[in-house]
């Protein structure tokens, strides 16, 4: 699509009551419009999580991941230097790397033998004079114009993000002072990866994209927390939103320490005791009393912190109905054995089989089923903590982080808001 | 040739999988631990990209009997996921080495989900990796590492495999 082309194609899709509190469902299911979120979106101006500099350590390290429905392979080349690209062949478009991960030299397509340079350049073309004086390019072929198409890079904090899009603002910019701040905290030391969990759930992705800021759902969709002796009542949350009036979010939940006047949790009578409440207790390891810490960072992944575990979530749209979550599982490299076991029982908290996970893959297919009729004429309604968009909310009692974030989809998509107001 | 001895091991240890896997067919859960020998029996499902790579990035990290009995509790009174039926398709065991007669222990599994409105579709398939003790008349697993060559999931897990 073209400027104009692209700007008709966004003219055409109604957007969400001005307030935000009306969001259409062919938002969530109309193909147009995932197909203009590849455009505007995974290969418009936002920074998209790529991995961490440690998954590819070494000289020739190669991982893989999309942007979007873009395929990238992530590299490091001999001089340590990271380059990132698209995972199709200039030739006839085939996958030109085919594992998950590992160590190369160069890459080579299967089909006709396309060498390329770890940093996507090609560097080499079987026949390509011909032989024996027939055949081969013509004479202006230069290997030169046929590279693979690069992502650009920027690093923070031992984490690479890419972007096919030169208006993208520098990273720093567009994470924000508080996303900043809060990945130097759970990426703050030298860390390693402890393995990957692979989630497909038949949704929209972004019913996943709300789903990782909707404070509303927590205690009402996960029981886990509720029913056993884990909640804390005195926990104190909070939501910051930022970029184009909320596309990134930071939830940030706090437990007062016992220094700053905090109380042991009101024992509930109803509540049932776990045999082993390690797996969802953590102990105190950051300033603040700093205990829950979600951000979301657009459009394509959310780093988590329950306790002390951590993963960050790629989000990989595969169709208007489906989305892939790729949890890459992390620790820090100098953690003791009793701090690695701690982290290693708390995973049970989060991925597929999660105690306070395993629920929204449930609600979000659901409304997918329900709502999968492009044609039906229907919206969600985001009222909750009242209409319109906050900047921060310090209560678990509000849709706000919802609504802000269709306030950035709507900017950056270039969707017109209707009316505000209940209807 | 594999020796009588083992060929009978097998058979039980065969026994022990199909037992274990009705169980869990039929939704007798709180049974599903009776399974196991022992308080230090473990449960532990590892995906097959990362035990391959010699990752952790265990689904389920169950290290005792009182965190499995916690799955089973958090399922039963806390845990919500899509309404199924489970049918597992289990293998022959092939016992593929032995030591202080813990036997080391591999079968291959299939489990098909039908969902509320009977519509079937393989959820899962793998191998079970076990270490199985054979004492007297009973055979119960001193570990249970579930390994699921399906690795990237589909619907949530919420009972054990
Ligand atoms: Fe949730």
């Amino acid at each position: 699509m073209d400027g104009l082309e692209s700007a008709n194609a966004a003219a055409r899709i109604a957007g969400p009551s001005g307030d935000f509190s009306r969001i259409p469902y062919h938002l969530y299911t109309d193909q147009s419009v995932f197909d203009l979120e590849q455009e505007r979106i995974f290969r418009g101006p936002t920074w998209n999580y790529l991995g961490f500099e440690t998954e590819v350590g070494e000289p020739g390290d190669y991982i893989t991941g999309y942007v979007g429905t873009t395929p990238y392979v992530l590299t490091r080349d001999k001089d340590g230097a990271l380059h990132a690209f698209v995972n199709r062949c200039a030739h006839r478009g085939v996958a030109v790397v085919r594992e998950l991960r590992g160590n190369a030299r160069n890459f080579t397509c299967i089909y006709h033998q396309w060498c390329y340079a770890l940093n996507g350049d090609l560097i080499g073309v079987p026949m390509m004079k011909g032989m024996r004086g027939v055949g081969g390019y013509p004479e202006d072929f230069q290997v030169a114009d046929h590279g693979l198409t690069r992502l650009r890079l920027a690093t923070f904090s031992g984490i690479v993000f890419g972007t096919f899009s030169d208006e993208t603002p520098p990273l720093e910019d567009y994470l924000g002072p508080a996303i900043c701040a809060r990945l130097k905290t759970v990426c703050g030391r030298p860390i390693k990866v402890t393995g990957y969990h692979r989630h497909t759930m038949r949704a929209n992705w972004k019913l996943f994209v709300e789903n990782t800021r909707d404070m509303y759902h927590a205690p009402m969709l996960h029981p886990f927390v509720s029913v056993f002796e884990i909640a804390d009542a005195a926990m104190q949350a909070t939501m910051e939103m930022s970029h184009r009036g909320g596309l990134n979010s930071i939830l940030s939940g706090y437990k007062p320490t016992d220094a700053d006047g905090g109380r042991p949790p009101p024992r509930q009578g109803k509540r049932i005791p776990l045999e082993e409440p390690d797996v969802a207790i953590g102990v105190p390891e950051f300033p603040d009393g700093l205990a829950i810490s979600i951000i979301s960072i657009f459009p394509s992944c959310l780093f988590t912190l329950p306790g002390n575990t951590f993963s960050v979530r790629q989000i990989r749209p595969k169709g208007v109905d489906e989305v892939e979550t790729l949890y890459t599982w992390y620790a820090f490299e100098d953690d003791d054995d009793e701090m690695a076991e701690r982290r290693r029982m708390q995973n049970n908290m989060f991925g597929p089989a999660g105690y306070v996970a395993m629920e929204d893959a449930e609600a979000m297919e659901l409304i997918q089923q329900r709502i999968s009729d492009a044609a039906l004429e229907g919206r969600s309604l985001l009222e909750f903590g009242g209409r319109g968009t906050e900047d921060r909310i310090d209560h678990m009692l509000s849709e706000g982080a919802l609504r802000a974030f269709w306030k950035g989809y709507c900017d950056i998509m270039g969707i017109e808001p209707g009316p505000a107001g209940a209807a | 040739m594999t020796d009588m001895a083992t060929l009978e091991a097998e058979l039980r240890i065969s026994r022990l999988n199909l037992d274990y896997a009705r169980c869990i067919d039929e939704d007798r859960l709180e049974s599903w631990v009776d399974f196991f020998d022992g308080e230090e029996a473990r449960y532990l499902i590892h995906p097959r990209e990362n035990a391959d790579a010699g990752l952790e990035g265990y689904w389920m990290y169950c290290r005792n009997k009182p965190m499995m009995r916690d799955r089973i509790l958090a399922l039963r009174k806390a845990n919500i996921y899509n309404i199924h039926y489970d049918r597992h398709i289990v293998g022959g065991s092939q016992v593929v080495g032995v030591e202080d007669g813990v036997y080391d222990v591999r079968t291959s599994y299939c489990v098909i989900q039908t969902d509320v409105e009977g519509r079937s579709e393989v959820f899962s398939a793998g191998e079970y990796r076990d270490k199985v003790v054979l004492n007297g008349g009973g055979a119960k697993f001193r570990e249970k590492i579930v390994v699921p060559d399906t690795f990237n999931i589909e619907r949530p897990l919420a009972v054990p495999l």
